[in-house]
């Protein structure tokens, strides 16, 4: 059972995330993507990446918001960010170096470029004609169904980098005030785990959280997952949350796994009013390549003795 | 280069000796002449297919031999041409030794033999010889030059061999490298395999790797130590069984440890554990696995093919307070605030930082109110933002 869904990759991590989802989805459906999973990604940078997806789309925010500084009281954005220290508008072309109020900035300055693609990727999976030839297209008669549900709005980005805590936001603050009220899965991982770990970004996720609790206690369609552990399980973690987002949403068990934790934010959030639910995981499988690690084991065994051989011969 | 000396045998024998001299009319000069040349141009015939038929005999020889001995026969053998070719080269003087006395002998048995047909036969073996050595003499560059190309030959093979030597060791440390390199995974359950008695599937594999390592010498220069490596697992890989699936390879304790040890608590702070609800524990789980508990939490379990992995997905709701470590992250919170002079340029919302600073305070107070002593914090400074 495939769900639809909107899926917004924010900064470096989310990007990472998404590389994950891209290759389990190439595994499972031998495909390059599925459209009913429309793809916003959006990083703190002036190139767009090549390796994407044609269907995914790509929003480079790497402005250089320095140079706007002068010119801030002719943006449409809140009147506290025009109000914010210099500091805050730095060049992004090279990223948003953690600081998650720049990122804001740039954010607030492309709301409209955001607020269509979203749009435009929500009216997608609203249209039935539309994915009706898209699925005859693609579907074979062993794929999964589409499921009739509720598109589901998910969201990626580290906690303590400065795009990631920015663009969760900015997403959940406009999918939060959507009329059709969907469902929103924000995975927030870090900062123990991130490409950095240190105050800055502890100060980073602080705020990110307390943000997303306060949120989540007026908005129950929004569900928090946290992704952490230590620095050296980042790719295992980054893989995790991509398999969770991916049986969420593309696997048969994804509905039923929706459900019983539908239950346990209402009672979670019934009990603290507001939450986050933190993620964790455990895999247990055959070595990966374990015939190939057995072949080349054997293989230098029987190297290493022609080789000993060879040696006590040519003595 | 034995056969060379059999073709000089073959054209100084006592007949072509014998017929070269009756076509000179019996004059020694021209019959010298004459078989110079004539083993010149045999010589030159068969120069090339002698030194192919050289290199191929010893191909053959070293394609039995181990590597290491390869390149010691063909050094050795190299040793030796050169040695004879430079004795060949320097005989000049003693075959002219040999010819002079040669020629004495026979002016001393002519002598005796003028009217005297009893010397005859003997003065015509003298005089065979005198031609032979003249010729042989007259050859001595020619033979030098085959000799020096033969030990040329077997120098391109031994550079060839040491080529191959080259490569089988990077083969052997490239190999190593990638089995001692191999990323250490605490997921992944490494079993006993193959499953087959290791005798066999090393003497597979020493069977295979013999094909390899067993061709002409050169062959194994040609291809990337990498690509080599590539083609011989690939090879062993058509030969082992299939890999066990999970249900078929992990024991009892092993799976009941991996039960015993999920992260149920992970990231939540002990003074919050226990007001929270159990976690949601979800397990993907290949079929064939015995019934899973997992530590008084009912999982929810989806059965999964026979190669699946075992997943276990922990679900912990909490609330802000409930982070671990939260106490550090506000900590830092502080810090940063302090650093930009209460401007709070880490928060991804900074036109709504009052609303958020009212409920950061709030957390603080819930933190320290649940009796941490661990927590810390300035709570004007937070208010001060």
């Amino acid at each position: 059972m495939l769900t639809r869904s909107i899926i917004e990759l924010h900064g470096t991590t989310g990007l990472q995330v998404g590389d994950e989802l891209l290759r389990q989805a190439r595994h499972f459906y031998k495909r390059d993507w599925l459209p009913f999973w429309q793809v916003i990604a959006v990083e703190t940078t002036q190139e767009v990446p090549l390796n994407l997806p044609r269907s995914w789309r790509f929003i480079p925010l790497g402005d250089s918001l320095d140079r706007a500084y002068e010119r801030r009281e002719q943006f449409d954005i809140p009147e506290a960010m025009k109000q914010l220290p210099k500091e805050a508008w730095q060049d992004l072309r090279d990223g948003a170096g953690k600081m998650p109020a720049a990122s804001a900035v740039a954010y607030a300055v492309h709301r409209r470029t955001l607020e269509n693609c979203r749009q435009q990727a929500w009216h997608y999976l609203q249209d039935q004609q539309q994915l009706f030839y898209d699925w005859q297209a693609w579907a074979s008669s062993d794929q999964p169904i589409l499921s009739n549900d509720s598109p589901l709005v998910i969201l990626a980005g580290a906690t303590g980098g400065g795009t990631g805590p920015a663009g969760i936001l900015n997403g959940v603050r406009f999918w939060i005030q959507h009329q059709d009220r969907p469902r929103i899965l924000v995975f927030a991982i870090g900062p123990h785990c991130g490409q950095g770990v240190g105050r800055v970004e502890f100060a980073n996720a602080a705020r990110l959280m307390a943000s997303l609790t306060q949120i989540s206690a007026t908005s129950p369609q929004l569900w928090v997952f946290w992704v952490d552990g230590q620095p050296r399980q980042r790719d295992f973690l980054l893989r995790e949350a991509a398999s969770l987002i991916f049986a969420l949403i593309g696997r048969p068990e994804g509905s039923e796994m929706r459900r019983l934790l539908h239950d346990g934010f209402s009672k979670a959030r019934r009990q603290f009013n507001g939450c986050i639910c933190r993620a964790d995981f455990a895999r247990l499988r055959i070595a990966d390549n374990l015939r190939r690690q057995a072949a080349e084991d054997l293989l230098l065994e029987a190297l290493e003795e022609i080789e000993r051989g060879e040696h006590h011969e040519s003595n | 280069m034995k056969a060379i000396e059999r073709i000089l045998d073959e054209q100084l024998s006592d007949s072509c000796i014998a017929k070269a001299l009756r076509n000179a009319n019996g004059d020694r000069e021209d019959a010298v002449d004459s078989l110079v040349q004539q083993c010149r141009q045999e010589l030159y015939r068969s120069r090339e297919s002698q030194l192919d038929n050289e290199e191929q005999f010893l191909r053959s020889q070293l394609t039995r031999m181990p590597f290491a001995d390869r390149i010691a026969a063909l050094r050795e053998r190299e040793k030796k041409l050169q040695n004879y070719a430079d004795q060949v080269g320097e005989s000049l003087d003693t075959q002219s030794d040999a010819i002079n006395e040669t020629e004495q002998e026979y002016t001393f048995y002519a002598a005796l033999a003028t009217g005297n047909s009893e010397y005859r036969d003997l003065l015509r073996g003298i005089l065979h010889r005198l031609i032979r050595l003249r010729v042989r003499q007259a050859l001595t560059p020619d033979l030098v030059d085959i000799y020096r190309e033969a030990a040329h030959r077997v120098e391109a093979l031994r550079r060839q061999a040491e080529g191959d030597w080259q490569v089988y060791l990077q083969l052997v440390n490239g190999l190593r490298m990638r089995v001692n390199s191999r990323p250490c995974d605490p997921q992944a359950l490494v079993v006993e395999y193959p499953p087959a008695p290791k005798r066999s599937a090393r003497n597979l594999v020493r069977e295979i790797l013999r094909r390899y390592l067993h061709r002409p010498v050169g062959d194994l220069s040609r291809e990337s130590p990498d690509s080599l490596i590539e083609r011989i697992v690939g090879d062993c890989l058509s030969y082992l069984p299939p890999a066990p699936t999970l249900a078929e390879a992990v024991s009892q304790q092993t799976l009941r440890s991996f039960l015993l040890g999920l992260p149920l608590t992970h990231g939540v702070d002990p003074g919050e554990q226990p007001r929270l609800e159990p976690p949601l524990v979800f397990i993907e789980a290949p079929a064939g696995l015995p019934p899973l508990e997992v530590n008084g939490v009912q999982p929810a379990v989806w059965e999964q093919p026979p190669n699946a992995p075992l997943v276990a997905r922990v679900f912990k709701f909490i609330p802000l307070q409930g982070i671990e470590d939260l106490d550090e992250w506000l900590e830092a919170d502080q810090a940063m605030c302090e650093k930009y002079g209460g401007s709070v340029l880490h928060s991804a919302e900074p036109h709504l930082v009052e609303e958020q600073n009212r409920f950061l305070q709030r957390i603080i107070e819930l933190v320290q109110g649940g009796a941490d002593d661990g927590v810390h914090l300035d709570k004007a400074a937070v208010t001060r933002v």
